[in-house]
């Protein structure tokens, strides 16, 4: 699988570089991130992209995605599976064209584990108006889903995807940028875990089963504002509906500070406070038309911060985060909090 | 102005308190089934096929079923050999009607995961643990036959007696 990615990489990066020494402007980004939880999970993300800027302004990029998961969570252990570990790789290529004062971009990826094939196709059009004040953008994708279980050759089911998004950004005066935006999801098929049961007081244990449609609604705002010459902050909001019952605050504030010449700092702070699934419960009293142990269905907030410094050294920029998350969930009796650690470092070459 | 800024929060407002999906959060009966043929054809296969320690006579199981001589409910363990209780067998019999599910067919999980790959089944771990293939190498199997029966409806008469134990 390293040694996947590790082409990946290679063939981007020369790639990319080939056709910007010819003509233009370039970067490459190469990426780690590491996510551990005290519910035993731990997730390494390798990431690599590159992109390249060709004649009449067209850009081109690529890039490759490793997750190595590792886990024996509270979801696998009480269905009397120990640890388990997988890969999953996903690959992708843009490609973004400017045609009379729009831009068309195009898109697509292939992402595989050992129980998930997935392939995605998008295309979105963006636009500035008022002397480049105001951009506007919509976009739409697609995605097709193979939902397999691990070592099951006879289990086979499909979930699609339909997404689309509409925003808008304003510059509001020279030091202050906002923008607002909705999303919208329309899911379909199998949406269920394979490996998750759901056991009732009464006796009854059942395959976990959820609703085979979902259709997902967003609201989000945000507003960039520089406050000194060297101090910036992002202030941004999202609030979420869907027709499984769930509805979802995000709040975000962010810090940017340029220390000195070469130096920059930023804090992030996030909270997250979702409602549960109606059909969800912690616990079930008889069979419902509609069963989950998912605690993502469940009602619970979290709250994280980050730290992140990066360097500017010439074409190269160098970066390191550290963060937490703290997970409380309200009624997922297994799992009542957890904790996260994230931290990450990547490297960022422009030509 | 004011028309537009309230035409606008009539769209979020709509869009975000769109409807909940009806009878998304309803109680519904599995399958009907039928007690006195599980006591008598189906309790039978669970006892020789499933329920040993390491299998789902086991509390870790999602699926955990009782037997003589095997996985006990609030039984000490030197009675291990009295008969089931009726607490043993209704609870068996929920736990079956869960992973047969909702429809009277001859496609469930209670029918699938014991039967071997090669002719159609799902993974199972129970076939791997052992290396003798799964529980029913094929359709024919006497047990498999019984559960089919009994989740496609099947009947027995209450004073029916119970088969002996289907397979080792």
């Amino acid at each position: 699988m390293w040694l996947q990615l590790g082409v990946v990489l290679i063939v981007s990066l020369s790639a990319a570089s080939a056709v910007a020494q010819e003509s233009g402007d370039g970067h490459a980004d190469s990426r780690v991130l590491v996510y551990d939880d005290d519910d035993a999970t731990t997730v390494v993300t390798s990431i690599a992209s590159a992109e390249a800027t060709l004649p009449k302004e067209v850009t081109v990029g690529a890039y490759a995605v490793l997750d190595a998961v590792s886990s024996a969570s509270v979801d696998v252990v009480s269905a009397a599976t120990g640890r388990w570990t997988e890969n999953r790789v996903e690959v992708g290529a843009t490609l973004a064209v400017p045609i009379a004062g729009t831009t068309l971009s195009m898109g697509a990826n292939r992402s595989q584990e050992n129980d998930w094939l997935s392939h995605t196709v998008s295309t979105g059009v963006s636009r500035e108006f008022f002397e480049r004040n105001t951009i506007v953008t919509a976009g739409y994708a697609f995605t097709r889903n193979k939902v397999g279980r691990a070592m099951d050759p006879n289990f086979e089911e499909s979930l699609r995807a339909h997404s689309a998004e509409i925003s808008v950004g304003q510059l509001l005066d020279r030091q202050t940028r906002a923008g607002v935006a909705y999303t919208f999801q329309a899911l379909s098929g199998f949406q269920s875990s394979p490996y998750r049961y759901v056991a009732a007081t009464d006796g009854a244990s059942t395959p976990e089963i959820h609703p085979e449609t979902r259709k997902r609604h967003a609201f989000s705002a945000f507003a960039l504002r520089s406050l000194t010459p060297w101090l910036s902050s992002r202030l941004a909001y999202r609030l979420y509906r869907d027709d499984w019952g769930i509805w979802s605050h995000t709040g975000s504030v962010r810090l940017a500070m340029e220390a000195s010449k070469h130096i920059r700092l930023a804090l992030d702070a996030r909270m997250y406070n979702q409602s549960r699934a109606e059909f969800y419960r912690g616990s079930y009293s008889t069979s419902f038309t509609y069963m989950s142990r998912d605690r993502e269905l469940a009602s619970f907030w979290d709250a994280g911060g980050s730290g992140e410094i990066t360097a500017e050294l010439g074409p190269v920029t160098l970066d390191a985060r550290l963060g937490a998350i703290r997970y409380r969930f309200r009624n997922f009796p297994s799992l009542p909090k957890r904790v996260a650690i994230l931290a990450g470092a990547g490297a960022k070459v422009e030509w | 102005m004011m028309l537009k800024k309230n035409t606008v929060l009539l769209v979020l407002v709509g869009a975000l308190s769109g409807c909940v999906q009806e009878g998304i959060d309803q109680p519904e009966e599995f399958v009907s089934l039928d007690e006195n043929f599980f006591r008598c054809n189906v309790q039978p296969v669970i006892a020789a096929r499933c329920s040993f320690m390491a299998c789902h006579g086991n509390d870790e199981r999602p699926l955990k079923l009782y037997a003589e001589q095997r996985y006990r409910l609030g039984i000490s363990w030197d009675d291990y050999e009295t008969p089931l209780t009726e607490d043993e067998l209704a609870a068996n019999f929920r736990m079956v009607g869960g992973f047969i599910g909702r429809d009277a067919s001859d496609r469930n999980l209670f029918l699938d995961k014991p039967l071997d790959t090669q002719v159609g089944g799902l993974f199972h771990r129970g076939k791997d643990l052992y290396g003798q293939g799964d529980v029913f190498l094929d359709r024919q199997d006497v047990g498999y036959q019984a559960i089919r029966a009994f989740s496609g409806g099947a009947v027995a008469q209450p004073d029916c007696a119970a088969t002996e134990e289907v397979g080792q």
